[in-house]
């Protein structure tokens, strides 16, 4: 019953009246910014990140997780009711949701998918809860060497399954590990690439980097481009949110199968809840013996993406948490909260921060409890706040940004380097190079050489002793085929890609 | 009719650079050390020759890759990097007020049209915000003005 025991301290933590308000700030912000188009989960955390140098890691994670689920819920709302996914995990639900809305049945859309997440979240804490101690009872045994593994995996899935070129991806993986080397060395105590400065003696600050790369580069990317949606929330009928029993019946074999679904591709690494959403969507449509109602306000379409995401959400936390090792930029964002506070997450984080980690996983059941509260009687707010103009937006998320860079170490340089990254970021955009990977590499960077280096030292400098190691090498062997699959299917998708433009230019 | 993508090309050649920057920094200042004890610059080395490659990899790419549309601004990113240098210019001399202000206003010349009763209105209201976030609710020390001379 050590189960039982570790839930009532979860829920005994979780339930402080500090966890709980910052667990209502976390999905409370979140919902606003899943909301709000332009401003995404990745932006949001790293501008509250700052915050989180000032408060317990419990409450800290408490409140950073909050925000990344609560984008989940609050986006559903801009893609039934707009037709703008408020985030990529949402835009599946576009398709069937906004048919719904014009059918005047919006409220049921809103309604069936508050309760499907929350049925999705709920499958993906129990999931969590699970697998999670298992995973870490597992991986104690592991040694350098298949940590250094298990990282590099972690690095190729996730740059080599998101979208875009899988070069463009690894590249931006070396260069965050690269960046990640600016600072003091821990093992010889050299000062790298540090210029003589004393600033970054302790390396590039996680949060200006982040901030930098995600928010200013971002901004840079929308000001003029986002316009404000002019909604009237009158114009939407909520003659009922009830249900009927025909959309309910519908909707239960979708529930169960989506969260199914999304809990598998959220703890795998490198997929998440986008794809999760997307996977379910398609499922639905193939085993659905009326697969036409799909794209014209079937309830499964809406209610199968929004379950599977939130449970991909909530699931993204197990590789996180019982191996160290994020499977998104997210994820890594975590990890740094809690770097920053001298936790080092790994397979003895459970262990010997229960109280971290059953509080964390006890505010999930708290946080979707609010979302719910949160999202169903208060949507005609939400919807107003639509229309905020980005015009005045910007300028305040900028504030937001440079105070929270200053406030960590009351240092004028660390808002110099949310400037540089901006440039990068910006410059990134320009080449087509996906930010993400880069604060991946930058998080795992300083973990990956330590285990490195430890691993060729107990080796005695022989890299095939490493590869013959069981566990190591069958991740090495598994990264290898991840890698020349996404490499032959790149290669695959180009070549479809330039025979078209070809097509198209002999049309012209 | 094939052409070279020549922001690709740019892309990729920027890369290697900047890999060869490092690695050549790095093999110049740090022990590289050997592969069983390796030195503080092994890792800067090895980075930055694969970041090289890669580059150049992505620069040979540029001959097959398609085009692809999007504009390159000047004029917003300049704005916007502005408000945040002249944040970190103003905060430490002048205090958190003016660095607000000044910022917010130039942040809000990136739209392109200048309405400056907007600007100056915007400016104060995120002050107010601003103090009422950071000072009074979460009570961090931060200066609100402050005179050099």
């Amino acid at each position: 019953m050590e189960l039982l025991s570790n839930l009532a301290l979860g829920l005994e933590t979780a339930l402080t009246p500090v966890n709980l308000l910052y667990c209502f700030f976390g999905v409370f912000l979140g919902t606003l910014i899943g909301v709000l188009p332009g401003i995404g989960a990745l932006a949001a955390i790293s501008m509250l990140f700052p915050i989180t140098f000032h408060l317990e890691p419990t409450t800290a994670l408490i409140m950073l997780a909050g925000i990344y689920y609560g984008t989940a819920y609050g986006g559903s709302t801009a893609s039934i009711l707009l037709n703008i996914p408020g985030g990529t995990s949402s835009a599946v639900t576009c398709l069937d949701g906004y048919p719904m809305a014009k059918q005047g049945r919006a409220g049921v859309a809103l309604a069936m998918t508050a309760i499907g997440s929350f049925y999705g979240g709920v499958y993906g804490i129990i999931v969590l809860s699970l697998f999670a101690p298992a995973i870490a009872s597992w991986a104690l045994a592991f040694g350098s060497a298949e940590y250094f593994a298990m990282m590099v995996l972690g690095l190729i899935a996730a740059s080599a399954i998101s979208d875009g070129s899988v070069v463009k991806g690894l590249t931006m993986v070396v260069l965050g590990i690269l960046l990640a080397t600016v600072g003091m060395d821990p093992q010889s105590g050299t000062a790298r690439f540090t210029f003589g400065s004393l600033s970054v003696l302790d390396g590039l600050s996680i949060s200006a980097l982040a901030m930098g790369l995600f928010g200013v580069a971002e901004i840079i990317a929308s000001v003029r481009l986002t316009d404000a949606v002019k909604v009237d929330p009158k114009a939407f009928s909520y003659r009922t949110l009830m249900p009927t029993r025909d959309d309910v019946r519908r909707s239960w074999g979708p529930m169960f199968r989506a969260s199914t679904i999304g809990s598998l591709f959220g703890a795998l690494p490198g997929t998440g809840p986008s794809v999760a959403s997307f996977v379910s969507y398609a499922v639905e449509k193939r085993i659905s013996k009326e697969p036409e109602r799909f794209g014209k306000g079937a309830i499964e379409g809406v209610v199968a993406p929004e379950t599977a995401n939130n449970a991909a959400d909530q699931t993204a936390f197990i590789p996180t948490l019982s191996l160290g090792i994020p499977g998104s930029a997210t994820m890594a964002l975590m990890i740094g909260a809690l770097m920053v506070h001298g936790i080092h997450p790994g397979p003895n984080l459970v262990a010997e921060q229960p109280k971290l980690f059953w509080g964390l996983v006890m505010s999930f059941w708290i946080g979707n409890v609010l979302l719910v509260i949160l999202n169903l009687p208060l949507i005609g707010l939400w919807v107003r706040l639509l229309s905020v103009p980005y015009h005045l937006l910007y300028p305040a998320i900028l504030m937001f940004i440079c105070i929270g860079a200053y406030s960590v170490q009351y240092s004028a340089f660390d808002v110099m380097v949310v400037f540089g990254f901006g440039l990068l970021g910006y410059l990134m955009r320009i080449f087509g190079m996906p930010p993400a990977p880069l604060l991946l590499g930058f998080v795992l960077g300083p973990l990956i050489e330590e285990h490195f280096r430890r691993a060729m030292i107990l080796a005695r400098g022989d890299f095939s002793a490493v590869i013959e190691r069981p566990i190591t090498g069958s991740i090495l062997a598994v990264t290898l085929l991840i890698l020349i699959w996404s490499l032959w299917s790149g290669w695959r998708v180009g070549k479809r890609r330039r025979a078209r433009a070809h097509l198209m230019e002999q049309e012209d | 009719m094939n052409t070279i993508n020549l922001r690709e090309l740019t892309g990729g050649l920027l890369t290697a650079g900047l890999g060869a920057a490092f690695a050549i920094y790095a093999v110049a200042h740090y022990s590289v050390g050997t592969v069983t004890r390796m030195g503080p610059g092994m890792a800067p080395v090895v980075l930055g020759a694969l970041l090289t490659l890669f580059g150049i990899v992505i620069a040979i790419g540029a001959r097959w890759s398609p085009r692809r549309a999007g504009q390159i601004r000047v004029y917003v990113p300049a704005v916007i990097l502005g408000c945040v240098v002249a944040f970190a210019a103003l905060i430490n001399p002048f205090g958190l007020m003016p660095a607000i202000f000044v910022s917010v206003v130039i942040a809000t010349f990136a739209e392109g049209t200048v309405r400056p009763l907007v600007s100056i209105v915007l400016g104060l209201v995120l002050c107010l915000t601003a103090w009422a976030i950071f000072v009074v609710a979460l009570q961090l020390p931060l200066t609100l003005f402050k005179w050099p001379l």
